[in-house]
């Protein structure tokens, strides 16, 4: 599988960038670390005219703190993340989720948070060679009106695998956009669409440049489910974010102020989920009902979203861990923490 | 034998640092001049019928030099072990792997576009993908002409009397195991660069493990040609890997043959990963019903197995795993009846092939699951049931297999030491061992077991030596060297092995069945033998001593020193010795031929015959959890004991016992070809899922060396058997530790789960 020709630009530096998207729009492509454009341009499942680098661009990486928020340029690459105090100390989920992703080298040598956040969703029917989707007729996703995932599909049901974006969700982060002349910030649980095909909010001509992430006091834990231990995109995930009522009062003691819920890997875009999330307000950090009632809640309201779309397990399984997931993911960030007190 | 010098040490690949700096010349890196691009258009059906090919668009391409379709292959042209497959189909496709046509072009990327220009017209034809239904009556038929799925082979055996035996038996267990589809996941993807002379003579750079056996297959091809009495020479690249899959010839290799003869320039054929994934072969899956029984005190009684194997569309030697799954099925333990009969079916699935221990995994895997829970039902130890039937030396087995050494017993001793260390029960934890016998001198599949060697000497005390053994990354290179070295006194550095060409190296039948080691060692050893006769012959002259006086060592002939302490033995430097008898009238040089064919049989009729001259041991033993909520299983400690009469280079061995646990770790746990319809949907690493560096654990590969009398300085076999039980043991341990067998390959997370809730549904 060769790539299929392309004009390469590499702009030095933003304000560039932004004149090129500006003017080749649905013709050009970013270029991050290319660990998820370049497979699927070898898979011929997309053949942009050009390739804009952002090897040259200084501008975007970096891992910076305030006293709000803490801020990560697009550009930064998974290791540097997972090489962060700040993140290890504020963020420790998206830590745990940046450790998850890929292998090593993907993470050191490439990946970054960007193109984590923005890797196309996720089939097993699609995600194939042109030769053997020119097989069958044609998806959703592929141009076509039919589903192989889920018989009596509407729409795409691709789904979101990316680590990242389920880590940063439950952190409640929010994503900073800019195209010539315009700079927008948005939530990222705001950031997606309802349908795999084209799954996020972004213009052609705009430019993931920031990702913010508010820093609460809280705790927060990432776990996820794969076949492998490395080079192994999830079946299940969950990232969750505790915030508890009292300062200074032990979490054993303490109360749930708020909760964030997210099951990534599941549906077309990590699952915020409101209900289970709500249902935990109010709880005691150390009632284990309590996270095991809220992780069922979480399976049955993010299963409806799942199509089986992945080869190496059923979808019944994989609905099913999602239960695990959440609730080892809620206990573990209690008990983390309780170990870090000591 | 205690004072060697170079046998048994562990002296690292010669060609590792070749390989390492990206020297080492892969098929990938063959580039002759003006050499064409090959490519293959496969079906997109799993069933069809061909109704038309339209290839005129391709042909007008510019930059196209050929384009072939069936119609282009000549009829006789029929690959594999049953010749059911032509490289090209002309008016049916059986299988998605099906070849319908090939391109030759001056770059890839033209001929890819041209294979994009062909148009055809299919009719699909209703496919059949599972081979117990395959062998039903109305069943769609793969091979029309054939008129059954069922292949016509004789793959069955009854030793002493089953249904006697099972009357009398006190206990008996009956089960149904099933493994699937895992593939060789070769790093170095396959490819050949074919190339013509003007007489029509063809040279052939091949990614192989039988250069001789192709040799002869692409001879056939050329006479079916109507090229006769034409010469064939096979050159075999630096190999990244071949576990079994180079063990045949294949449409790729016949379609660079058929597209260099048409363009008279040499075009190469490369697979890309996917290719790799989906147009090479699979080890077989099989469906085993099993039933073992034993008396009160544990004895075996009868083994009565029978299987079905999908074969795919066509067949490869791989439909030949039988006689091999025979080798456990009647000789692993002492059972003495013993009935198997093995169906391989016809489906449109991709066709299977030889793959590391040829069968072996599948039986063993049934045989040994079965065996833990025959012990569970008669109420016998585990550990202690195998003891009770242990193969022993000097035993012949029901298939007449003659035992000459056995380190079962110490294996078995080794492995239980290593488990019971630490034999605190913790909850969810269990641990599983299962054995496995294998050839390890020889495999008389073929006509002929042998390998030829070619030694000479030079004048500075270096040696050449062409072998007709292959290395493909295994070591063979190592193991020749090492053996040559000890027995003329000389150091590894100064052997050159050369292993890659049929027009230099003589006969060899191939490196599979674990043979090179002992086979083609026992012919190095053989020439080396004879050169040294020669050294010694002529030293005794030069150095006034008797030929029993003299020892070779550290490139030197020294008379055995009898006299006071303080005189220095009498000695020559072997280079110098080697220009005494060069230049000297009537000068000759050393050199020395050998041929060894070993001393086994040919299985008779009734499959009876000593296959092997000696067979390898080996029992693994793991420790594992599994996590009761997901099912996932995670490895603590795993201990491959293996009886390999004697370590040659213990490195090297260590990797072959690693790298087979691995394999055999991925087949019991996570690896599987999906298939959807014959389909395959995983044809790349990210979802066929290949342990990675991060999921490999510590093993420990304990040596036990029984030094075996017929193999060159007591060495058997070792390639294959390493992953051999793997799968049994990691079963009988999930069972240990949380009471679920699972009959099924890869086991899991899923299926240990489903059955952790059946069983809690039960209780
Ligand atoms: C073998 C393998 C295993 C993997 N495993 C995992 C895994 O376990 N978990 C996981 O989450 N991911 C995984 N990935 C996916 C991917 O490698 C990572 O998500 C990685 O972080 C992507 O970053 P990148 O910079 O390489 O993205 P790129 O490939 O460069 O970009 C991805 C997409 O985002 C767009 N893009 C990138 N940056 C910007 C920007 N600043 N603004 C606008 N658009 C942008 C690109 O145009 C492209 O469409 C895996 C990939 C491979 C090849
Ligand atoms: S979910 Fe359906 S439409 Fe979307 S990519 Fe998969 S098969 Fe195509």
């Amino acid at each position: 599988m060769r790539l299929p020709r392309f004009e390469y630009l590499k702009p030095e530096n933003l304000n560039k960038l932004l004149q090129m998207l500006a003017i080749y729009k649905n013709d050009a492509k970013i270029l991050a670390g290319g660990t998820d454009l370049l497979v699927r341009m070898k898979k011929g499942l997309l053949k942009p005219k050009f390739v804009i680098s952002l090897k040259d661009l200084k501008e975007l990486s970096y891992i910076k703190q305030n006293n709000e928020n803490i801020k990560i340029g697009a550009k930064t690459c998974i290791a540097d993340i997972i090489d962060s105090n700040i993140i290890k100390n504020k963020a420790y989920a998206l830590f745990q989720a940046c450790q998850k992703i890929g292998a090593a080298t993907i993470q050191h040598y490439k990946g970054t948070i960007g193109g984590n956040i923005l890797q196309d969703n996720r089939c097993i029917h699609y995600n194939q060679s042109a030769f053997h989707r020119s097989g069958r007729g044609a998806c959703h996703k592929d141009g076509g009106k039919i589903c192989y995932a889920r018989d009596d599909a509407d729409r795409c049901f691709s789904t979101c695998q990316s680590d990242g974006a389920t880590a940063l969700m439950a952190l409640d982060a929010k994503l900073s956009l800019a195209k010539k002349g315009k700079k927008r910030t948005i939530n990222l649980a705001d950031f997606y669409t309802s349908d795999g095909i084209i799954p996020f909010i972004i213009e052609p001509d705009e430019i993931l440049t920031e990702i913010i992430i508010p820093i609460k006091d809280g705790v927060s834990f990432y776990k996820r489910l794969s076949c492998r231990s490395s080079i192994d995109y999830p079946i299940v995930s969950a990232g969750v974010f505790l915030k508890p009522l009292q300062k200074n009062v032990p979490l054993e003691k303490n109360t749930i102020d708020n909760a964030r819920i997210v099951v990534g890997a599941i549906g077309r875009s990590p699952l915020f989920l409101s209900s289970a999330s709500l249902f935990l307000k109010g709880k005691k950090f150390n009632d284990i009902n309590a996270f095991k009632k809220a992780s069922n809640i979480a399976m049955d309201n993010a299963s409806t979203f799942a199509v089986h779309n992945i080869g190496s397990t059923t979808l019944e399984y994989r609905c099913s861990m999602i239960f695990q997931m959440v609730f080892q993911a809620l206990e573990q960030a209690v008990n983390l923490n309780q170990e870090n007190q000591k | 034998m205690s004072n060697l010098n170079v046998v048994g040490k562990p002296i690292p690949k010669l060609d590792a640092a070749q390989k390492a700096l990206g020297r080492a010349q892969y098929i990938q890196d063959i580039k002759l001049p003006e050499m064409l691009y090959g490519k293959i258009l496969y079906s997109k059906f799993a069933h069809a019928k061909i109704i038309n090919i339209n290839t005129s668009k391709a042909e007008k391409l510019s930059g196209v030099y050929a384009v072939l379709t069936g119609k282009d292959v000549p009829k006789k042209m029929k690959m594999g072990f049953y010749k059911d497959n032509p490289p090209i189909k002309k008016d049916k496709v059986c299988s998605f792997r099906d070849e319908v046509a090939a391109v030759a072009a001056l770059s890839p990327e033209i001929a890819e576009k041209a294979l994009s220009l062909i148009e055809i017209e299919y009719k699909e034809l209703k496919g059949i993908f599972d081979p117990e239904k395959a062998m039903e009556k109305e069943s769609p038929l793969v091979h029309e002409y054939h008129k059954s799925n069922v292949l016509k082979l004789p793959w069955k055996l009854h030793y002493g009397d089953v249904e006697k035996a099972e009357k009398e038996s006190d206990f008996i267990v009956k089960e149904k195991f099933k493994t699937t589809w895992v593939t060789h996941c070769c790093l170095g993807t396959s490819g050949a660069v074919a190339l013509f002379d003007s007489n029509d003579n063809l040279t052939i750079h091949t990614n192989t493990q039988i250069p001789s056996l192709a040799q002869k297959d692409f001879l056939e091809a050329l006479r079916s040609m109507g090229l006769e009495n034409k010469r064939v020479r096979v050159i075999k690249p630096t190999i990244g890997g071949g576990f079994g899959s180079k063990l045949d010839t294949y449409a790729y290799e016949h379609i660079a043959i058929l597209l260099a003869h048409k363009t008279r320039k040499p075009v190469k054929i490369i697979f890309d990963r996917k290719e790799e994934f989906k147009a090479t072969s699979t080890r077989q899956p099989a469906i085993i019903y099993i039933k073992q029984g034993c008396n009160k005190d544990g004895k075996l009684t009868f083994r009565d197995i029978k299987m079905v194997l999908d074969n795919g569309a066509y067949t490869s030697w791989g439909a030949t795993t039988p006689s091999v799954m025979m080798m456990p099925i009647t000789s692993l333990y002492r059972v003495e009846n013993v009935r198997y009969k093995a169906k391989c079916v016809y489906t449109n699935n991709t066709y299977s092939q030889a793959m590391r221990g040829y069968g072996n995994p599948q039986a063993t895997f049934a045989i040994e699951s079965n065996l833990d829970m025959l012990a569970q039902k008669a109420g016998i130890d585990r550990i202690e049931i195998r003891r009770i039937n242990q193969n022993q030396p000097g035993d012949i087995t029901p298939q007449g297999f003659k035992i000459s050494s056995c380190g079962l017993s110490k294996c078995i001793d080794k492995v239980e030491k290593e488990l019971k260390k630490d034999c605190k029960k913790q909850e969810n934890v269990g641990t599983g061992i299962a054995s496995l016998i294998h050839v390890g001198g020889g495999a008389r599949i073929y006509k002929s077991d042998g390998c030829g060697v070619i030694l000479k000497m030079d004048d500075y005390g270096k040696v050449d030596i062409f072998t007709g053994g292959t290395d493909m990354g295994q070591g063979l290179d190592n193991i020749t060297a090492q053996i040559v070295a000890e027995e003329l006194g000389l150091f590894v550095e100064d052997i050159n092995v050369v292993h890659s060409d049929t027009d230099i190296c003589p006969w060899d039948v191939g490196a599979h069945a674990s043979r090179s080691t002992f086979v083609a060692g026992n012919a190095a050893l053989g020439a080396a033998q004879k050169i040294k006769e020669k050294i010694l012959k002529f030293a005794s002259k030069i150095l006034d001593a008797s030929i029993k006086d003299l020892i070779l060592r550290d490139r030197t002939i020294f008379v055995k020193d009898n006299s006071e302490k303080n005189i220095p033995p009498k000695s020559i430097a072997i280079d110098k010795l080697l220009r005494k008898a060069h230049f000297s009238p009537n000068g000759t040089m050393l050199m020395a031929d050998y041929f060894y064919d070993p001393d086994n049989e040919n299985m008779g009729k009734d499959f009876k015959g000593n296959m092997s001259v000696t067979y390898a041991f080996g029992v693994h033993g793991v420790k594992l959890t599994v996590d009761k909520e997901t099912g996932k299983v995670e490895i603590l400690d795993y201990i491959a004991a293996h009886d390999v009469g004697r370590a040659i280079n213990p490195l090297l061995l260590e990797g072959q016992v690693y790298g087979g646990v691995v394999m055999g770790l991925g087949y019991a746990l996570t690896e599987e070809v999906m298939h959807k319809n014959g389909e395959n949907m995983n044809a790349d690493f990210r979802d066929y899922k290949l342990f990675t560096a991060k999921d490999a654990i510590k093993i420990k590969a304990p040596v036990i060396e029984t030094n075996d009398k017929y193999g060159p300085f007591g060495a058997k076999g070792i390639g294959e058997p390493g992953c051999v039980p793997t799968a049994p043991a990691i079963a009988n341990a999930i069972y240990d530790a949380v009471g679920v067998r699972i009959k099924d390959l890869p086991i899991t997370p899923e299926k240990v789960l489903a059955a952790l809730k059946e069983k809690s549904l039960q209780e």
